[in-house]
């Protein structure tokens, strides 16, 4: 049910923004989006989006009351995004402390290299060809 | 489970299973990394952002091996998913006739065909 309300706030201030044409009723809108509680990744690009296309409007216009505004979400965004990569920290902790032996671990985020093929996953391949020839 | 029913466990769950995706590179790539379908969500956003949406030329040999156990070991719709997102990667590494020439050498156990009507289609299934 929480998430249910949490999630149409999201909508309705992502609606409201869209619908906004000045740029004052925009960041009003924003900071609806970011008083939500844990905002998730698809609506923190958004609003980082906004505040880039905001920040831009409100240096074009020198309005520096704005910019201050445009400050404060850009510093609650921020937060937000330390609260889920510390959510997502713990959760793969959790998912990787236990299982069967044989069982993978989740693709961590602390594993970036992922430019150049696993080996162990290519010989684990080859294994499984060999067995059935 | 022995670790070849979890990786084919992994890889049917990625293609046709609880947590298949829909994206057909995006799939490959999970399937060519070893990560986790469940987790795959992690990987749309950091890694796959990071390569540029497009699986690197590196995992070629990777892909090619994936081809002959995809096409052998899943079932058939499993393997066709599967086996259609390799042969779109592949085609962007590998020339036309050098792409043919390896599906050829490795032919898949239930091979794309193209039925007139879902009754033809259920006969050939029940053959199988």
């Amino acid at each position: 049910m929480a998430s249910t309300i949490r999630a149409q706030r999201l909508m309705n201030a992502k609606t409201e923004i869209d619908k906004s044409k000045t740029l004052i009723s925009k960041i009003a809108a924003l900071r609806e989006l970011l008083a939500v509680p844990d905002v998730g990744r698809i609506y923190q690009r958004y609003a980082q989006k906004k505040i880039v296309e905001c920040r831009a409007e409100a240096v074009a216009a020198a309005n520096d009351e704005l910019l201050r505004r445009l400050d404060l979400l850009q510093e609650r965004l921020v937060s937000h995004v330390e609260s889920e990569k510390a959510r997502l920290e713990r959760k793969h902790k959790r998912e990787s402390g236990g299982g069967l032996e044989t069982s993978r671990k989740p693709a961590a985020k602390t594993s970036p290299v992922f430019a150049e093929p696993k080996e162990d996953l290519m010989d684990l391949w080859k294994t499984m060809l060999e067995e059935k020839t | 489970m022995t670790p070849r029913e979890t990786e084919l466990a992994r890889l049917y769950d990625a293609v046709a299973g609880k947590h298949w995706i829909a994206d057909g590179q995006m799939m490959l790539f999970v399937c060519l990394t070893g990560a986790n379908p469940k987790d795959a969500g992690m990987l749309v956003y950091e890694p796959w952002d990071d390569i540029g949406r497009k699986i690197p030329e590196s995992y070629k040999s990777n892909a090619m091996a994936l081809y002959k156990i995809g096409g052998s070991e899943l079932n058939q719709f499993a393997s066709q998913r599967l086996c259609a997102a390799i042969e779109v990667f592949l085609s962007t590494v590998m020339s036309e006739p050098e792409l043919a020439a390896f599906k050829e050498k490795t032919p898949m156990k239930y091979p794309f065909q193209k039925f007139k009507s879902i009754l033809e289609e259920l006969e050939y299934a029940n053959e199988k």
